[in-house]
């Protein structure tokens, strides 16, 4: 029996793993029908386990409804047809209309090779720096990292004060990352007195396992992480960059409390355990808005982590596997343009490579966007809204069938050598653009990628702004009756769109639930299983309410894996990088139907 | 005595990997049901192979026997799916196949157990919660007062 060797390919953690082929062939798929078995081997990472999703990686490479060859208008073809026509079209449109009207997004299924030859085949095949990333989960926490470089904060002389550990956590990474929570956990229990500080403002399934609770506004995790970085950096007596420094001399403790809604002690009783800790692990986790301002966060929780005097590990958790990869590959290059320069009307040509940019981005302005498009090809591994919406669908490879290298973590590099076969007439974006640019008269190959340390900028410009910018966005919040929340289910990754494709999620986690805390539902008398219709300024969705001990006050949460749930999101741009912004929403609630 | 699956339940955050796991082997059918605790934990329960089991006693069919190991398992090509053992289950963890007309339950992953390996749902487990150990091991390995954890409580026989 065959035995491949590999890393789950479902989110940044990329769990070691065994895939072993079947003896029977399932119709279309390249590879005997495959199960996965733990990597269990003493050096294997999180002693092999696999959360619900990597339990399913083997159902969903040699999934039924895998696509295995490419459609043109809606109708089945052989792959050199399909490129034939995206080369014609590509062709046509720069004729038309220039070669600035090109772009093409990149979801974040893509090795960093790939990344590179997207770059390159908008560059050189196509004229055009319209090449952008769609991560609206990552990528504020990767710009977070690369934009506000805190490497210059020099943690104080003379160690630490005291001999415990703590772990700081923002967001909900046992959720997310279900396999971190072993380690956490073991470190948690070690010995007396070691600390698991979260900040969250619903009781998640971290939350739920902490020492000391910091719970904060819904969108206030910005606000508390600069408290406790303010906190940490006065206490401990480390050495800052003068620019950090006067930043942190004029953020007011008042708009700390009142945004952050954590009491000024609690924060400094957070940072001051922090700042005396032997050892500090820091993670941050985010799911579409399910902490406030995640870039802010990053650099805040860095600049803390980084000033304590003990030894100290910094995790920003991506949820998808390679958008820290992607966005270091963008960075590094003349594009990296916005995802909103790309929805233009300007834009008349859009290849969508690997990310079903429909379901994952449910706005009118991705709809009017791809109806507007003269063409529009797209690489998909399922038929879905993007698909339906493109003139050419190829057929794409799973991450778990590429060969390359992908950056798991902020500094780490992940090579892959064992692959599957993709199914049938399944290719690789890598080898789709290659095709394509052969079809168009240029030749081009898959670079090598440079690897190592990311290129961060040195500074710390625009932080003050952008606090600005988070004080007065919140305080908008501040009068809203109803605030929505994104909750994730374990089962989930990202916008769902892969993992709804697991054969047991229709049990687990079969439509999106709204919770509602105990005060809503006594106000607006919501029994268990009502349909409540909830409505903001961006949408309206009526959901199964669920009466819940978990939030509180007037906070309701909705399952974020579901289109339908984040339609009631505005998905506003920033207005200086032109990257999609997430915020919790206020709404309104109305019964529609008793449970 | 056998090894059994045990759970800290201080120690389960609900990520239902157990309940995938389970469902992977056995042909997308899982054997596990999971609960509510406080409305804040999900953690799963599964057969506990009891020493005197109802399930076994009710079967009119006998096809539900107790192998070398004391495991309790169901014979598949006997059961005619009357549903007996469910109703007679004092702990609520047998309940009807969704596609098939028979009664499922947990078989400690037998086909697992022989190549000496742990059942799928604890070689899984993304906390450490589920082990699968004697009972006397389970004692000897975890004192009830140790761990540093505020939250420690004895583990909980699920089988």
């Amino acid at each position: 029996m065959k035995e491949i060797y590999t890393n789950c390919s479902l989110c940044s953690l990329a769990c070691p793993l065994i895939l072993k082929g079947g003896e029977r062939q399932p119709i279309f798929t390249g590879e005997a029908l495959l199960t996965v078995e733990w990597d269990t081997r003493p050096d294997s990472k999180f002693g092999g386990s696999l959360c619900a999703r990597g339990n399913g990686i083997a159902g969903l490479v040699s999934h039924p409804k895998r696509l295995n060859y490419p459609f043109v208008m809606g109708e089945r073809t052989r792959i050199e047809a399909a490129v034939k026509e995206v080369a014609k079209n590509l062709e046509q449109v720069k004729k038309e209309f220039g070669a600035k009207s090109i772009g093409i997004i990149l979801g974040e299924n893509l090795t960093n090779e790939e990344a590179a030859t997207a770059v390159e085949f908008a560059e050189r095949v196509i004229g055009t720096s319209n090449v952008a990333l769609f991560a609206p989960d990552d990528a504020q926490l990767a710009r977070g990292y690369l934009e506000y470089d805190m490497s210059g904060v020099k943690a104080p002389s003379g160690g630490p004060k005291g001999k415990n550990e703590v772990i700081f956590v923002v967001g909900d990474p046992f959720t997310e990352h279900p396999c971190v929570a072993k380690d956490l956990i073991k470190r948690r229990n070690a010995a007396r007195g070691n600390e698991f500080i979260v900040v969250s403002p619903e009781v998640n399934h971290t939350a739920w396992f902490a020492t000391m609770h910091l719970r904060c506004r819904p969108g206030g995790e910005a606000a508390v992480a600069a408290g406790i970085a303010k906190g940490i950096v006065s206490v401990s007596g480390a050495s800052v960059p003068d620019e950090v420094s006067r930043f942190l001399g004029g953020i007011d403790w008042g708009d700390v409390e009142s945004i952050g809604g954590v009491k000024k002690e609690e924060i400094s009783n957070a940072a001051r355990k922090i700042a005396e800790a032997a050892a500090v692990k820091t993670y941050i986790s985010n799911i579409f808005a399910r902490i406030g301002a995640p870039a802010l966060t990053t650099a805040f929780a860095e600049l803390a982590t980084r000033s304590c005097a003990g030894e100290w590990e910094f995790n920003p958790q991506f949820v998808q596997q390679n958008t820290f990869g992607i966005y270091k590959e963008l960075a590094g290059t003349s594009s990296g343009a916005s995802i909103e320069n790309i929805l233009t009307d300007d834009v008349k040509g859009l290849i969508v490579l690997g990310v079903d940019l429909f379901s994952s981005y449910p706005a009118q302005i991705v709809e009017n966007a791809l109806r507007s498009k003269k063409f529009l090809a797209t690489t998909q591994q399922f038929w879905n809204q993007t698909a339906e919406r493109a003139n050419v669908v190829i057929p794409a490879a799973n991450l778990i069938e590429k060969s390359g290298t992908v950056s798991i973590a902020v500094d780490e590099d992940l090579v892959r050598k064992d692959t599957v076969a993709p199914p049938g007439g399944a290719i690789s974006e890598g080898e789709f653009l290659t095709l394509v640019a052969s079809e168009m008269g240029h030749e081009l190959t898959q670079t090598e990628v440079s690897r190592g340390e990311a290129k961060r900028s040195g500074t710390c410009r625009g932080i003050a702004e952008e606090w600005k910018d988070y004080c007065s966005g919140m305080s908008a919040l501040a009068s809203a009756k109803t605030i929505l929340i994104p909750w994730s289910e374990a089962v989930h990754v990202a916008d769902g769109a892969i993992s709804r494709h697991l054969h047991w999620s229709d049990i687990t986690c079969p439509e999106p639930e709204l919770m509602v805390s105990r005060e809503i539902a006594k106000g607006l008398n919501i029994t268990d299983g009502a349909m409540v219709t909830v409505s903001s300024a961006a949408g309206e969705v009526t959901l199964r309410a669920q009466t819940s001990g978990k939030l509180e006050g007037g906070v309701v949460a909705a399952t974020i894996h579901f289109p339908s749930v984040r339609r009631l999101f505005p998905w506003n741009f920033d207005k200086q990088r032109g990257e999609v912004v997430l915020a919790p929403v206020s709404v309104e609630l109305k019964v529609k139907e008793a449970g | 005595m056998a090894k059994r699956v045990y759970i800290n339940m201080n120690l389960c955050t609900g990520c239902r990997s157990c309940a995938a796991a389970c469902a992977e082997g056995h042909n997308g059918q899982g054997l596990l049901k999971h609960g509510f605790v406080q409305e804040q934990a999900v953690m799963p329960f599964h057969c506990r192979h009891c020493d005197t089991p109802l399930c076994l006693e009710v079967c009119p069919q006998e096809a539900i026997k107790r192998d070398e190991n004391g495991t309790i398992i169901r014979m598949n090509n006997l059961c005619i799916g009357c549903k007996s053992c469910i109703m007679s289950c004092p702990f609520g963890v047998m309940f009807p196949y969704s596609t098939w007309h028979i009664s499922p339950k947990c078989d400690l992953c037998h086909d697992r157990l022989e190549e000496g390996k742990d059942p799928r749902c604890v070689t899984t487990c993304t906390s450490g919660a589920l082990v699968f150990e004697e009972l006397s091991e389970i004692e000897k390995k975890y004192p009830r007062t140790a761990e540093g954890g505020r939250y420690f409580a004895r583990f909980m026989p699920t089988r």
